[in-house]
């Protein structure tokens, strides 16, 4: 199957029956949770990208959100990054990623719930920096960092304490990313003076085949992020 | 019972008994409002304690760092987020259950709050935009409002729940109930007549006892929102002296 991500005018590739298919994006943060935990629990799926700002009418039929990721199955559609890695946990719990008691699952969704707060300041840091606000902004992404550093702090080596769980493979993404948002703004590394359980977190976060199988050098991010930026994103770059 | 007073910075965080199961809250918080009905209509014993959230008293920020109601605490136990919330009162409490068993409706209903909180955020968005750029927002609400006629339409009941009210009912209800009060009193650009499933809903919504118990006043709602534009909320509209 072809990675090239299908735009408008396209047609929509047939699906077996029983097969599990992802729509993604190569680049898309959100997808990338999905493909962390399908490819953790070793999930067979196959991938069809999506061109994100020329959509096909038979993906919008699917999504009427019109975001990836989205799971189809036979005549099942699910999307949502969050409710698609429920689902996936739910239907193939080996490894389970999501505690069994309520509490503690209740715990984990919330970190993975709140940690919009730190990815919406992926977005204000670069604007920041030319509006001259970013000292306050960066105050603002350590004061959010602080909560995860703490949280880890108490857990273990992962979120999951000594083996990853859902936590680690949703946020991961956006560490993953940080590479592009110290370009601009280099206060934004990850001190490991300030954020020791974090710094030891990532590296270890890298030694997962998962996260090197959904890896993409920094170039590759700050080439996509800028072709966004100019308003041409480049879906298939790198791609022979 | 404590008061319903809110409490604000610098006030004293009310003692908690043991096994006492709290919640967090603010009267007019829609967000609140979905853990108000599902321990409503749960039967399940709380107390509510409200907060000023404008001004937070310091002991809030330490059980919730971002501050924010619904709050639940029960002992050592803190939970926030109002669908983590509602979610696990139906799971630890399983009486009289909200939610579906089976993995893929739970997904789909999941789904659907997700298209609901695009609706909330245009919504929000419209009634604080000037007029001339109300009209963007607008075909935006009339989209998201088509996506949930159409999911009310397929579960084949009056509710989203079916035959029966689900969670999904009370966690889309409390934007319709401001509707409503607002629908009353200003004219709405869109109309949920041209929404026939949704507006049969709205009627009998209102049957529901748990929706009975947690209404809001009508003209304390009002005033209260008018004292948000104005920059000033009061919390505590309408409440005597010794509320």
């Amino acid at each position: 199957m072809s990675e090239k991500a299908l735009g408008r005018g396209s047609q929509c590739p047939p699906l077996a029956p029983g097969t599990l298919r992802l729509y993604s994006m190569r680049f898309c943060p959100y997808a990338q949770r999905t493909r962390l935990a399908l490819l953790h629990k070793n999930i067979e799926f196959e991938t069809v990208n999506i061109n994100l700002k020329q959509k096909p009418d038979w993906f919008r039929a699917r999504n009427p959100i019109g975001l990836v990721p989205v799971l189809e199955f036979d005549d099942k559609i699910v999307y949502e990054s969050n409710v698609c890695n429920e689902y996936l946990d739910n239907i193939y719990p080996t490894p389970k990623l999501i505690p069994t008691d309520f509490y503690r699952a209740s715990r984990d969704k919330m970190l993975w719930e709140t940690f919009g707060k730190v990815t919406e300041l992926f977005y204000e840091i670069p604007k920041s920096v030319a509006d001259g606000s970013l000292d306050k902004c960066i105050r603002r992404y350590e004061r959010q960092l602080r909560r995860y550093e703490s949280e880890l702090s108490n857990r273990g080596e992962y979120f999951g304490g000594s083996s990853p769980c859902m936590v680690d493979f949703m946020i991961w993404p956006w560490f993953e990313r940080i590479p592009v948002l110290t370009i601009i703004a280099p206060e934004a590394e990850i001190d490991p003076n300030k954020f020791p359980h974090l710094s030891s977190w990532m590296k270890l976060m890298m030694e997962l085949p998962a996260v090197r199988e959904t890896y993409e050098e920094p170039t590759s991010h700050v080439h996509f992020f800028s072709s966004l930026r100019a308003g041409n994103p480049d879906y298939d770059y790198g791609l022979k | 019972m404590p008061t319903q007073q809110s409490f604000a910075t610098g006030s004293a965080c009310p003692d908690l008994e043991g096994g006492t199961l709290r919640v967090y809250s603010m009267r007019f918080c829609p967000y609140a409002q979905r853990a108000l009905l599902v321990l409503t209509h749960k039967n399940i014993p709380h107390e509510v304690v409200n907060i000023n959230l404008k001004n937070k008293p310091e002991w809030f920020l330490q059980k919730n760092p971002l501050g924010r109601v619904p709050t639940l605490e029960k002992d050592d136990r803190i939970v926030y987020e109002s669908a983590i919330c509602c979610d696990y009162l139906d799971q630890v409490y399983p009486d009289n259950k909200l939610t579906p068993d089976d993995p893929y409706r739970q997904a789909r209903d999941k789904m659907t709050v997700e298209v609901f909180s695009q609706f909330v955020s245009d919504f929000q968005k419209m009634m604080s935009s000037p007029p001339q750029e109300k009209p963007e927002s607008l075909q935006k609400i009339k989209n998201n409002l088509s996506e949930l006629e159409s999911s009310l339409t397929a579960r084949q009941g009056a509710y989203f729940g079916g035959n029966a009210v689900q969670m999904l009912d009370f966690l889309l209800w409390p934007w319709f109930e401001r509707i409503l009060i607002f629908a009353k009193v200003v004219p709405l650009t869109f109309s949920l007549e041209d929404y026939p499933a949704l507006c049969e809903w709205t009627k009998k919504m209102p049957e529901c006892p748990a929706v009975q118990k947690c209404r809001l006043d009508p003209q304390q709602f009002l005033e209260f929102y008018k004292s948000t534009k104005a920059g000033a909320p009061d919390y505590d509209v309408g409440l005597g002296k010794d509320s």
